[in-house]
């Protein structure tokens, strides 16, 4: 007599009831726990950035105008100055690139010299990044020779003085002015205390050079990953 | 068969029961809009930091059904946060969590077999438009779930953001018997440690509004 149990031996008709019943089962509980939940992906990348802004948080495009340049008695050079901001979220570097001179109603040498790239000294007046939303640790090194900072060179015997770089300096390719490591630990460009200001400045002595109505130079300045 | 039938008679009887249980277990359902599973994806892209205090948004929609007396919550729970940073963060800050809003900003009751009138929650801090809070300085503006502005940080293990009675007495996948919920998610863009990051959130649907 065949013993009652599963483990038993059975004949083929009464196994194969068992296990429809039991894959019934499966399917059965199989749609009754289905969708009682789903899922939401949620992607993105924050990429590596920069950027160069003027003191509002605008496009740098900044004049200096130095004005008629008299000549005069004295040493006292003409100056000026832009700001920029500087922002990224990693080390970064900035190089400048200017452009040859552009001269309006350029007078006759006639045995002068005209003004050049070299008479006029160019440099980096100041860094601040002391904003609550700059990195920990940043800092800025100020390429050689770029460092104004301490002021400009005395004139002697009133001729153009031994500028430490000059706008010729940063003509016949873009030179590197300025580098360091990430400046802002987060917000955007709008935010106020996440940047870099640094603050660069033009130098000349006026004398008698040739003469013109009006001359021009640009300078184009560029952020990058360093 | 004589002998076949009390184990048999055994065998159904549990199968009954268990089937059984099956059925008064799962009387919710949530799932996509086309009655699919929900597996929404969103993309937010590369976020390159702008001067704009607009926060970049995105949308998520499912339904849910449910027959059970006693009501239904969804939960949801941040299943992971990963970021894959490609530069060193020196000193800054990443994106985290925290920097993701999330709220419900509509649930559409107007289907002809849900049951009305009714009144459906979405819980504090989940009840709020994620693109429309004001950015201040350009940063991450949520203050989190207890100040009304829920983020991804604030779901955990789960955190019931959407609760209500009985749906509809039909439970079947079809039209009219189901509330459609819309989410959305807000980030703004920053100056944030270089990096790719993913988060998955899992939605769930159970009995009893608590």
């Amino acid at each position: 007599m065949q013993k009652d149990t599963l483990n038993g031996p059975w004949p083929w008709r009464k196994k194969t009831i068992i296990s429809t019943l039991v894959a019934a089962f499966v399917l059965t509980a199989t749609a009754a726990f289905a969708q009682t939940a789903g899922t939401i992906t949620v992607s993105g990348t924050t990429p590596e950035a920069f950027s160069i802004t003027n003191g509002s948080d605008g496009t740098v495009s900044s004049t200096i105008a130095l004005g008629t340049l008299t000549p005069a008695s004295g040493s006292t050079l003409t100056q000026g100055s832009a700001q920029i901001r500087l922002r990224s979220n990693k080390a970064y570097k900035v190089t400048a690139q200017g452009s040859a001179l552009s001269f309006t109603n350029p007078g006759t040498a006639d045995g002068g010299n005209p003004m050049t790239l070299s008479d006029v000294g160019f440099g980096i007046l100041s860094v601040s990044a002391a904003g609550a939303n700059v990195a920990a640790g940043h800092t800025d090194t100020i390429a050689l020779g770029f460092d104004v900072s301490g002021g400009w060179p005395s004139v002697t015997n009133g001729v153009t003085p031994g500028f430490s770089k000059t706008l010729n300096d940063i003509t016949a390719a873009a030179a590197q002015v300025i580098s360091g490591g990430r400046i802002s630990a987060k917000g955007n460009i709008s935010t106020n205390d996440n940047f870099v200001q640094v603050t660069f400045g033009v130098a000349t002595l006026p004398q008698y050079f040739t003469p013109n109505s009006s001359f021009s130079t640009t300078i184009t300045l560029t952020i990058s990953s360093n | 068969m004589t002998h076949l039938q009390p184990t048999l008679v055994r065998i159904l009887a549990i199968l009954a029961i268990i089937v059984g249980f099956s059925i008064e277990g799962s009387s919710q359902t949530l799932t996509s809009t086309s009655d699919g599973t929900l597996n929404a994806v969103v993309v937010y892209g590369t976020l390159t930091p702008g001067n704009s205090d607009t926060l970049t948004s995105a949308q998520v929609q499912f339904r849910i059904r449910g027959n059970s007396p006693t009501g239904y919550k969804v939960t949801a729970a941040l299943s992971s946060f990963t970021v894959d940073a490609t530069s060193p963060a020196n000193g800054g800050s990443t994106a985290t969590a925290a920097d993701i809003g999330i709220g419900i900003i509509a649930v559409d009751t107007s289907g002809a077999m849900v049951i009305k009138p009714r009144s459906d929650t979405a819980s504090f801090g989940f009840n709020y438009d994620p693109e429309a809070v004001t950015v201040t300085n350009g940063l991450t503006p949520y203050a989190g779930v207890a100040a009304g502005q829920a983020t991804l940080a604030d779901l955990g293990s789960g955190y019931k953001i959407l609760s209500g009675p009985k749906i509809a007495n039909a439970q079947n996948m079809g039209s009219g018997n189901f509330i459609a919920v819309t989410m959305k998610l807000g980030l703004l863009r920053q100056y944030f440690t270089p990096a790719s990051f993913t988060a998955v959130i899992t939605l769930a649907i159970s009995n009893g509004q608590n």
